[in-house]
């Protein structure tokens, strides 16, 4: 068996060899292993993260939730509450009756007359101790008269269904975007046809339709949300919050409580993690009235409980898939239905339901497709962006179907891939043309990482191997900027909205500016993300920041640089194009030995300048997509590509699955920093592990979530973790991209539970069509096929 | 997760010490020692409302006007905590007195997984200790908190089931001995009196061999799903005597009962081995929660009761 030592011998080897003399670009910075500027305030414990925020009179709150699903609310009455001695506030929707959210503003901050969920809010209280506002929530008196629940989304489209939003059509919504069908409890049908799917359908030698589900999972960030808010005179509200998306927070706070965007400010906190969970405003929303009521700072953090119920979910997804394939495995056709389970409030889900509908095929040219994608309201707590935006749910159906074809025809599955994949230059589902297409590097590297070192069999247990492949979308056409200042005494601020939530982005935009500025990254700090002072940027989601931030941050530095040439061609007096620049230095051509700094070409003697590059970026020709085809332009700015292999040992008396080894090799484009890229690739693997055996979220038949706490919502531990092995696709950096750089972040989950449950076929013949992959599901399928036999 | 409740704290430095404070405080009185179940439990309690009739003496004369008054309080509040970790002499030692083993309650589990003497003759209570948790809590958890908290998952219930250990205990009316079978009552419940605590306990090591196998989703940091825990006295190849302990299966750990009669007097074949797994199988009265169905508990207890018979002889 391979050990640990020698896994760490070839990581070693390929450090030293991997990213020399290929396509990808390696420079001075960018493409080097260049330690996390944000480690040493991490492991050291010093980065403030949300709750660490105090402010001086500082109140706590706490959220009283429903314990009905569905329910009219006939009586809420907060006096007990609000006499209790210390409380100081208490808000409901009676009051904060807005509406608010992403892409769909369906969201309520409170309930207003119906509660929606098990854990909907109906009241928040904020009082001088965390125990007597705990006390004041139990004083508050609600009487529900129940409505007919719906917790099945496959229920809930039907017509006779009972209806979460009724008022669905007057709600605002991102026009041409989304398409909800106000009097049903779809809030977005996305639609994708592409050749003729009935045709194919006749062409084809075989067909093959499976379906499958996922479960509701959470995304169990480490650090829970917390923010503390305090609104200043005149109604100024100022925030401090763990967020991925600062501006995105910022807009909902404004929806919903009708406040202009220029008297909100959101300041940016450590991030512990965030996955999508910290993409918009939740914790943050529920605090502002306590605020605006009290004229107090409010502090609200959650528990785990509430992360569970109050934050997001990914949304459950049932999907069926149809595919017509010749004999020699080329698919012809291909008709999807994913439904998905968006909880209470869809209005990030309603996105997924589209990306994740139009990636639902995966990475492969496929003739004629027809697609439904839908977005359902269930009473359950609300679904929203999961890293993978859809990818990872849709490839454990689609990437376990090409395994169960190319099995029946008789190839390997990896040809079966290869066969199908989609190529440079080939138009994509959704009509766009791809560039950057990696993905059959990544087959390769991904079969010869298995094949070079296969594990050995386990006395007792079964042992198999399996693969899966999957392509990720971006945004199209949103915004970045940065901006990069030059201080007095040569060192750079560099501003941009990118959250550092573990990711390392902060190291990567440091790294593109040192390339381009030739200055060691330390001479540069970054300023965390506040919608007052760092330019705007839409999100820290979509795997889009390297690319899209990134680019804002390059383009700063050179707009800086240029700066510099110009200020020095003036000091030097010599024509711009004598201006030599390297090192951190400007001299005129052939004297070096006259050399000034950043700091003293622009603020030293006479005529001091200061220095303020800025860069913005967006794509051009993205766009949206055609309401009746799903065709378009240019969707995704980019399409990133990646595939994993899985080892797994089955034991058949118990149906245990051992998770032995993963390896994974991504199409990333130009690696900027290959440790922080590893990085990434293993923790999607923990993270997809748990998805694949451990996590699902359990309802009981009231739809009271039974396992809101980690004693029995299993993540992975270390323990559980299996070998891992990483590599990265060399020939396909993107012409866009800054340095020919892409994105990672959720293509790295994307195959993981795909290729875990492929494998577990391959050692014991059972394929289940439900995730999680759990010991007693593995055991009673078993079973069953003895009985069959 | 909330913050502890505010208590009153105690650290008696001898046991006369805390068994008057035991008495003081009656029902509002809890002992503390690694505190990796109670300040969890603590911190985690929901609030509830309780209704209280304030009638004291004076008003109880005229009944009517007996107030209620609404006080929300913790459903597993802490009132007066009573460390014994500063007890002395201190209540931690493993001791070995010819073939008698004796545990003081404090032993944290590392401390159990290991002494020399518990691997050598308890193999099974080692493992044990060594498996719950993680490494942090086996640090300051103990063997005595594990039995006084009697969930019926504990780690080391059913193997001291199965290795026939005797509870002693301490109390202001003097000291006595439990035998473990008398010892757990329900789910959460025990024998101990009010103002009673576990002194030690005591072991025999009488030549018999012993195994511990749990089955759990994750490798660690998982309560146990299923616990089985053989102990077999064995003539050559036939067994004289055998106890099998199952955690996880009723409303507190049990004996295996038909399947410890089939293997007395038996060449512990494999067949023999697979019918007395069968019939464990059957001893045990599982539930369906979401951790397990009972059907599925019950054929793990099978096929755990199988390996750790073989274990035990191997
Ligand atoms: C993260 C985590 C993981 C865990 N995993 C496991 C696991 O895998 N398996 C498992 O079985 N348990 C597990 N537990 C539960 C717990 O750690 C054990 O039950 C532990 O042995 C309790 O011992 P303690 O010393 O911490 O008890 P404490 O919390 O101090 O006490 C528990 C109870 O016993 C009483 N008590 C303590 N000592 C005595 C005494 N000498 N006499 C009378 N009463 C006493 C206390 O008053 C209290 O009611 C876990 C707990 C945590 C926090």
């Amino acid at each position: 068996m391979i050990t640990n030592k020698q896994i760490l011998k070839i990581l070693d080897e390929k450090q030293d060899t991997f990213y020399k003399g290929k396509q990808n670009y390696v420079g001075k910075y960018v493409g080097q292993r260049v330690p996390r500027v944000d480690a040493y305030e991490k492991v050291t414990g010093r980065l403030k993260f949300g709750a660490d925020v105090e402010l001086p009179n500082q109140l706590i709150s706490r959220l009283k939730r429903s314990t009905h699903a569905h329910a009219k609310i006939t009586r809420l009455d907060t006096s007990k509450a609000e006499a209790l001695p210390g409380v100081v506030t208490v808000a409901t929707g009676k009051e904060f009756n807005g509406l608010t959210g992403c892409y769909l503003n369906d969201s309520h901050v409170y309930a207003i007359d119906r509660v929606l969920w098990v854990g909907d809010i109906v009241a928040a209280v904020a009082a001088e101790t965390a125990e007597i506002a705990e006390k004041a929530v139990e004083l508050i008196e609600i009487e529900y008269e129940d409505m007919t629940p719906v917790f099945d989304a496959i229920e809930a489209m039907k017509p006779d269904a009972p209806l979460l939003h009724p008022n669905l059509g007057s709600y605002k919504w991102l026009k041409g975007f989304l398409f909800p069908k106000p009097g049903t409890n779809i809030a977005n049908h996305f639609k994708l046809r592409k050749g003729d799917v009935e045709k194919g359908f006749a062409e084809a030698d075989y067909i093959f339709e499976d379906t499958l589900s996922v479960p509701m999972v959470q995304h169990t960030p480490m650090e829970s949300h917390a923010c503390v808010v305090q609104v200043e005179a005149g109604n100024q509200v100022e925030m401090w919050a763990c967020t991925q998306g600062p501006f995105l927070v910022r807009q909902m706070i404004s929806d919903a409580f009708n406040i202009p965007l220029n008297k909100i400010r959101v300041h940016t906190t450590g991030v512990g993690g965030g996955f999508g969970a910290k993409l918009i405003a939740k914790n943050e929303l529920y605090a502002i009235p306590l605020a605006l009521k009290s004229h107090r700072p409010v502090k609200m953090a959650f528990n785990r409980s509430e992360e569970f119920l109050n934050t997001f979910v990914r949304q459950g997804l049932i999907m069926k898939m149809k595919t017509g394939v010749k004999k020699n495995g080329k698919m012809v056709a291909r008709k999807i239905e994913c439904i998905w389970d968006g909880g209470a409030f869809c209005d990030y889900g309603v996105s997924i339901a589209r990306s994740g509908g139009y990636a639902s095929a995966g990475p492969y040219d496929v003739e004629n497709l027809w697609i439904d994608s839908y977005c359902v309201y269930t009473n359950k707590p609300s679904g929203g962006a999961y890293r993978g935006f859809g990818v990872p749910e849709a490839a454990t159906v689609e990437e376990q179907q090409i395994d169960m074809i190319a099995e029946r025809l008789g190839i390997p599955a990896t040809e079966m891939r290869r066969i199908n994949f989609y190529h440079e230059g080939d138009t994509h589902a959704t009509g766009m043309k791809l560039h950057s297409v990696g993905c059959e590097e990544c087959l390769d590297k991904v079969t010869t990482m298995l094949e070079k070192t296969p594990l050995k069999p386990k006395e007792g247990k079964l042992y198999g191997a399996g693969q899966a492949h999957v392509h990720k979308f971006t945004a199209h056409t949103v915004a970045a900027s940065a901006v990069l200042k030059i201080n007095e005494d040569n060192s750079i601020l560099l501003y941009h909205a990118v959250s550092e939530i573990g990711q390392g982005s902060q190291t990567v935009m440091q790294q593109i500016v040192s390339e381009v500025l030739d200055v060691p990254i330390d001479q540069i700090q970054s300023v965390k993300a506040d919608t007052h002072f760092t330019p705007y940027a839409w999100q820290t989601a979509a795997s889009k920041a390297t690319f899209f931030d990134g680019n804002a941050c390059k383009y700063a530095a050179e707009n800086a640089k240029k700066q510099l040439i110009e200020l020095a061609a003036i000091r030097f007096d010599v024509p711009q194009e004598d201006v030599e620049f390297g090192g951190g230095k400007l001299w005129p051509k052939g004297k070096p030995e006259s050399a000034q700094n950043f700091a003293q070409v622009s603020m030293g003697g006479s005529f001091p300048k200061a220095v303020f590059g800025h860069g913005i970026f967006t794509v051009e020709d993205g766009s949206g997509l055609d309401e009746q085809t799903g065709q378009g332009n240019r969707c995704s700015a980019f399409w990133m590509f990646g595939g994993q292999g899985a080892e797994v040992y089955v034991d058949t008396e118990t149906g245990e699955v051992e998770l032995a080894r993963m390896v994974a090799c991504h199409d990333v484009g130009t690696v900027i920093n290959p440790t922080t890229a590893e990085g990434q690739l293993e923790g999607s693997v923990a993270q997809g592990l748990g998805i694949a055996m451990f996590e699902e979220m359990h309802f009981d038949e009231k739809g009271k979530l039974l396992n809101d706490s980690f004693t029995d919502y299993h993540l992975p531990t270390t323990l559980d973790m299996p070998l891992i092995e990483t590599d990265f696709a060399v020939n396909s950096p993107h012409k866009e991209g800054p340095y020919g750089a892409k994105g990672m972040g959720e293509p790295a989950l994307g195959p993981t539970a795909a290729a875990i449950a492929n494998a577990v076929y391959n050692a014991c013949g059972v394929r289940l069509f439900a995730l999680p992959l759990t010991s007693e599901r593995v055991w009673k399928a078993l079973k069953d096929k003895e009985v069959q036999k | 997760m909330n913050k502890l409740s505010e208590f009153d704290y105690y650290e008696p430095a001898t046991l006369a010490e805390a068994y008057d404070l035991l008495e003081k405080f009656g029902t509002e009185a809890k002992v503390l020692a690694g505190g990796t179940d109670m300040l969890v439990m603590n911190k985690k309690s929901a609030f509830a409302k309780v209704e209280k009739s304030d009638c004291n003496v004076h008003n109880r004369l005229i009944a009517d006007t007996c107030a209620t008054t609404t006080e929300v309080k913790r459903v597993y509040d802490l009132k007066n905590v009573i460390n014994l970790k500063k007890i002395k002499p201190i209540l931690n030692e493993i001791a070995v007195k010819g073939d008698k083993l004796t545990i003081g309650a404090l032993a944290t589990m590392t401390q159990i997984n290991l002494n020399e003497s518990v691997k050598k003759h308890f193999p099974a209570l080692a493992a044990a200790a060594g498996r719950m948790g993680s490494p942090l809590v086996r640090n300051i958890a103990t063997m005595g908190g594990n039995v006084a908290n009697s969930s019926p998952a504990g780690e080391t219930l059913f193997v001291l089931l199965a290795l026939e250990a005797k509870v002693l205990v301490g109390g202001k009316a003097g000291n006595r001995t439990i035998d473990i079978n008398d010892f757990f009552v329900h789910v959460g419940k025990n024998s101990l009196k009010p103002g009673e605590i576990i002194l030690a306990f005591e072991l025999e090591s009488t030549g018999s061999c012993n195994a511990y196998k749990r089955f759990s989703p994750r490798h660690s940091m998982d309560l146990v799903v299923v616990g089985v825990c053989a102990n077999l006295w064995m003539d050559g190849k036939v067994c004289k005597k055998a106890n099998i302990g199952l955690g996880a299966v009723a409303i507190t750990p049990i004996h295996a009962v038909s399947a410890e009669k089939y293997l007395v007097g038996k060449e512990l074949t494999d067949d023999v081995i697979k019918e007395a797994a069968k019939l464990a199988a059957g001893d045990a009265k599982p539930i369906s929660d979401i951790r397990a169905s009972a059907e599925y508990r019950t054929h793990l207890v099978e096929v755990l009761t199988k390996r750790t018979i073989k274990e035990a002889l191997a």
